[in-house]
C-alpha cells in the first residue's frame, strides 16, 4: 500500500519534471534562434529575451515546443541563404584567369605572305585570333596569343595546307597585321 | 513607399492589428498578442515586425515588469507617429475594408483575400 502511493509520488514529480523539460527546450530553442537568426547582436540579443518571454506567453507546452521549432527553422533557412548569397561574393571579380608568361614573352601568329593560299582553316581553328578578309585570306587580330589558346593556335600552325601559319616571339611588323 | 519592399499579406495583417490598438487607444501589443491576433506563425510575425522597426514604423519599448510575477519582461509594440500616415495609406490602397469596418479581426480572411491583394506587392 505505502508502495503503491510511493509509486504515485514519484511518477507524479517525474510527470511533472518531464514537463516543464518541454518549455525548457522550447526556450533554449528560440534563444539559440534568435542568435542564427540576427546578424546584429544587440538585435539578436534583444530577440532572445523577447522570444522567451514569447514562449512563456504561449499556452500549451507542445505548442510552446511547436512555436519554438517553427523560430528554429526560420532561422536556419535565413542562416543558409546567407550562406548562399555570401559565397559567390567572396569570388566576385576574381575569374579564375590561368597566368602565364607576360604579355612580352607570348607569341604570336604570323602569317608567310609568299605561302599563304586563302585556304581559311587558321580562322576556323582559332576565330579568337584571326578572321577572314573579303578575299578569304586571313587577318590576324594585333594580340600575342593567349596561354589558354597556345594549344589551339600550335593546331592551326600544324594544319596550315601552305605551311604559312607559323608562331613567333617577334613583333610583326605593323604592315602585317592589316 | 518608404522603404519597404513588398507588401505580403503578413504585413497587412500586422498593419491591421497594431493600427486597431493604436486606434482604439488599447494597451501596446506585444509578440503574441500580435501572433494570436494575425494567426501568423511566429518567425512571419517577427520577420514583419523587424522590417516595420527598421522602417521606423513602429517601436518596440520593453515592459517594466511582467505583470505576473516571476515572468520574464515582454517587448510591446506601438505604431509611431511618423508611420501612421503609411500606414493607413497602404491599408486604404490594399484593404480598404479594414479601415471602414474597424470591428473585423484580422487574420480572419476577406472572401477572396488572397485573389485581392497580389503577392509582391508595390514596390
Amino acid at each position: 500500500m505505502t508502495a503503491e502511493i510511493l509509486l504515485g509520488i514519484v511518477t507524479g514529480l517525474l510527470a511533472n519534471e518531464l514537463c516543464e523539460f518541454g518549455p525548457w527546450c522550447a526556450r533554449k530553442l528560440v534563444r539559440w534562434s534568435a542568435f542564427r537568426r540576427y546578424t546584429n547582436p544587440g538585435r539578436a540579443e534583444m530577440r532572445a529575451e523577447e522570444l522567451t518571454a514569447l514562449i512563456n506567453d504561449r499556452p500549451g507546452n507542445l505548442f510552446k515546443l511547436i512555436t519554438a521549432v517553427c523560430f528554429a527553422t526560420n532561422a536556419i533557412i535565413v542562416c543558409g541563404r546567407r550562406a548562399i548569397a555570401r559565397e559567390p561574393d567572396a569570388d566576385r571579380g576574381v575569374l579564375p584567369l590561368p597566368t602565364g608568361p607576360d604579355q612580352e614573352e607570348r607569341q604570336r601568329l604570323v602569317v608567310d605572305w609568299t605561302r599563304c593560299r586563302g585556304h581559311g582553316l587558321c580562322a576556323h581553328l582559332v576565330p579568337e585570333l584571326m578572321h577572314l578578309d573579303a578575299q578569304g585570306y586571313p587577318v590576324i587580330l594585333n594580340m600575342p596569343v593567349p596561354n589558354w589558346l597556345e594549344k589551339d593556335a600550335q593546331q592551326a600552325v600544324d594544319m596550315c595546307p601552305a605551311l604559312a601559319l607559323g608562331l613567333s616571339h617577334a613583333t610583326p611588323p605593323q604592315t602585317a597585321l592589316r | 513607399m518608404g522603404g519597404l519592399v513588398r507588401i505580403t499579406n503578413p504585413l497587412l495583417d500586422v498593419l491591421e492589428v497594431l493600427l486597431q490598438a493604436f486606434d482604439s487607444r488599447t494597451a501596446d501589443l506585444h509578440g503574441w498578442a500580435i501572433m494570436k491576433a494575425t494567426k501568423r506563425s511566429g518567425p512571419t510575425v517577427y520577420g514583419v515586425l523587424d522590417r516595420l522597426e527598421d522602417i521606423g514604423w513602429i517601436s518596440g519599448r520593453w515592459e517594466d515588469e511582467n505583470p505576473e510575477p516571476g515572468k520574464p519582461r515582454r517587448r510591446l509594440y506601438s505604431i509611431t507617429p511618423t508611420g501612421v500616415t503609411g500606414e493607413r495609406g497602404i491599408l486604404r490602397e490594399r484593404r480598404p475594408q479594414a479601415l471602414r469596418s474597424g470591428s473585423r479581426a484580422p487574420g480572419t480572411a476577406l472572401p477572396g483575400r488572397h485573389h485581392v491583394v497580389p503577392r509582391g506587392g508595390v514596390t
